[in-house]
């Protein structure tokens, strides 16, 4: 095939690749079910990548392409959201305003819809393309969707987003339209623990996971740890004779730390009370990410799970969080299965999810004052 | 017969301090988790957590039409808490005891470590003999992961009405083994008692003679090894 016109289609390599790439997604029954629904049955004995090999060296035109990539992308994908809580209540109206003005100057690959939701919601959806070089041809250029929401409460406005660079982008540059359009820069309050030592960064994801108001607290069953200590900095050339012997007495102290452990993950049940995680404490580690299950104090008491944690493992900013789905109660036992929750069941809970967040960490700063250790001070006390 | 558990734990605050926490968390008319606390000591708690488990059930009538049913059930938790090791006995646990590990973290400030137990049952037993002063018979025992040869294990269950810890012995002799669980079977009261031990520290026993000897059984566990 001219290699100019490769762009216009896909070519059985590349369908194989596709196929092949998707081992979870796409895996022998539904490589089996592909073929059945063209007539084609082959054994089930079949290996997956003779399978895979003999459906792409079949004719595809654009809606069965479609839906084999569809095949290969993951409905379920959990993708974790982030918010910003601006100090003004901004009306509907203004927000539409503003959604307006940048839905017309969107690129022309964007695809930027704005609509109201209820009377106190707007949603800005967007469908952008995502790429990724690391993935196989057809798979590289994927549309992606993001609902970025604007929540108007009694003095506040939440923006709640996806935790991903492209949605953070979008929301800096609505809230810089915001700004114009309010002439004058509304604070936002973002949940960062930049400030906080290691002790008090840990104290804040316990805090949320126990006081959350509505549940109780039953199981951790995912932690990551990071260590509050930094490993020496290497001596620079300009430092004079004693900084030098300094320097030598750093350098022994560096081979010294030749094994450092900066962080680790934890899986399992209970986590926080096990020895390991206790003795990870007592040597300056602190939480950056969680996975927790709680059960409601109200019908239908079912146990949720949630995780939340920063981007930044150590610098402790970008909060983002999700709610992984839940157990149903059945007659008074719990499904074993994780159940995925409609976008407008997580809708409900994130609001107290980033309510705690915003409460515990205030009282935290309010406890430690102003005068802090960060942790990347090696603050652990 | 009464199922008795112990855990290992190290505790961040006294027991005192626990217990007076536990007493703040107490299970009310209106509450879903909470404790009642019966006894608190120094070195001490004794009490239950309590979970109250709501839910709806629904029936189909013959005639088609759906009921629906508001249902409670309570599931209770009863406890002791010991400032030395063994330091958790769980009696009559339920399957799930999260909940009631959940709470114990979170009023120990999340500081606390706990971890099951993984227990000789061999020194177990000859302990406990030695607390009660009375010869026990090792009537049946199950022995599994048994290394008969490279990469080839075996399970294996002992029974007799003598002792089987010879045999045991004789049948194991330089080979890997873990030893699952024990019954032993002594005289009390003109009659025979039987207790059943296993290497994850519980111990299984009538109710009538649990207050005389859930005391050396507990004290008689050896401290040297535990998971975790």
């Amino acid at each position: 095939m001219p290699r100019e016109l490769r762009k216009w289609y896909a070519t059985d390599k590349e369908i194989f690749d596709v196929l092949a790439s998707s081992k979870q997604r796409v895996n022998a029954s539904s490589l089996l079910e592909i073929a059945r629904e063209r007539g084609i049955f082959y054994s089930p004995r079949e290996s997956r990548d003779a399978l895979a090999s003999n459906i792409s060296l079949l004719q595809h035109d654009y809606d069965s392409l479609k839906k084999l990539l569809g095949e290969s992308e993951n409905p379920n994908r959990a993708e974790k959201v982030a918010c910003v809580t601006l100090n003004a209540k901004l009306t509907m109206e203004a927000v539409k305003e503003v959604v307006t003005g940048f839905c017309g100057e969107a690129s022309p690959d964007e695809k930027i819809v704005g609509r109201a939701e209820a009377a106190d919601r707007y949603v800005v959806q967007v469908q952008y393309p995502e790429l990724d070089y690391a993935k196989t041809r057809l798979l590289q250029r994927r549309i992606r969707e993001a609902d970025i929401r604007f929540v108007i409460e009694d003095t506040k406005t939440t923006i709640r987003m996806p935790a991903n660079l492209k949605a953070r982008e979008i929301v800096d540059q609505l809230k810089s339209r915001i700004d114009a359009q309010q002439k004058a820069e509304i604070s936002a309050e973002k949940i960062e623990i930049t400030d906080l030592s290691a002790d008090d960064r840990t104290l804040f994801f316990t805090s949320l996971i126990s006081k959350m108001k509505g549940y109780e607290l039953r199981d951790v069953t995912n932690v990551k740890v990071q260590s509050s200590d930094k490993p020496p900095k290497p001596p620079t050339e300009d430092e004079d004779e004693d900084a030098e012997e300094e320097a030598e007495e750093e350098a022994s102290a560096t081979e010294q730390m030749m094994a450092v452990v900066e962080n680790v993950a934890l899986k399992g049940q209970a986590l926080l009370a096990s020895a390991e995680y206790q003795l990870l404490k007592e040597k300056g580690f602190f939480i950056t990410s969680i996975t927790w299950k709680s059960i409601q104090t109200e019908s239908p008491y079912n146990i949720v799970e949630f995780e939340a944690g920063f981007e930044e493992a150590e610098l402790g900013t970008g909060f983002r969080y999700n709610v992984r789905g839940l157990y149903r109660n059945r007659e008074g036992e719990f499904t074993k299965t994780l159940i995925p929750l409609t976008s407008g069941h997580k809708e409900l809970i994130f609001p107290l999810i980033e309510k705690t967040a915003l409460k515990e960490l205030a009282e935290l700063r309010k406890k430690v004052g102003p005068a802090t250790v960060t942790a990347n001070d090696g603050g652990k006390s | 017969m009464k199922r008795v558990r112990w855990y290992a734990a190290e505790w961040p605050i006294s027991l005192k301090t626990l217990g007076s926490r536990m007493k703040a968390h107490a299970f009310r008319a209106d509450s879903i988790t909470g404790f009642i606390i019966d006894r608190v000591r120094d070195n001490f708690v004794n009490g239950r957590y309590i979970e109250k488990i709501a839910y709806q059930e629904t029936l189909t009538t013959p005639f088609g039409e759906e009921q629906v049913f508001d249902r409670i059930l309570y599931r209770q938790l009863e406890f002791n808490l010991f400032s030395v090791f063994p330091n958790i006995e769980l009696l009559d646990a339920p399957r799930s005891t999260q909940g009631y590990v959940g709470k114990l973290m979170e009023l120990n400030d999340f500081a606390v470590s706990l971890a099951p137990l993984e227990i000789d049952l061999l020194k177990w037993v000859t302990a406990f003999q030695d607390a009660i002063g009375i010869e026990v018979t090792v009537d049946s025992l199950q022995v599994s992961g048994l290394e008969l040869e490279s990469n080839v294990t075996a399970r294996m269950s002992l029974s007799s009405d003598k002792d089987v810890r010879g045999p045991l012995g004789r049948a194991t002799r330089g080979k890997r083994f873990n030893l699952d669980r024990v019954q032993l079977k002594f005289p009390h009261q003109d009659r025979l008692v039987s207790i059943l031990m296993t290497s994850s520290g519980s111990a299984k026993l009538e109710e009538s003679i649990l207050d005389q000897f859930i005391q050396p059984l507990r004290q008689s566990i050896p401290s040297t090894r535990s998971k975790g």
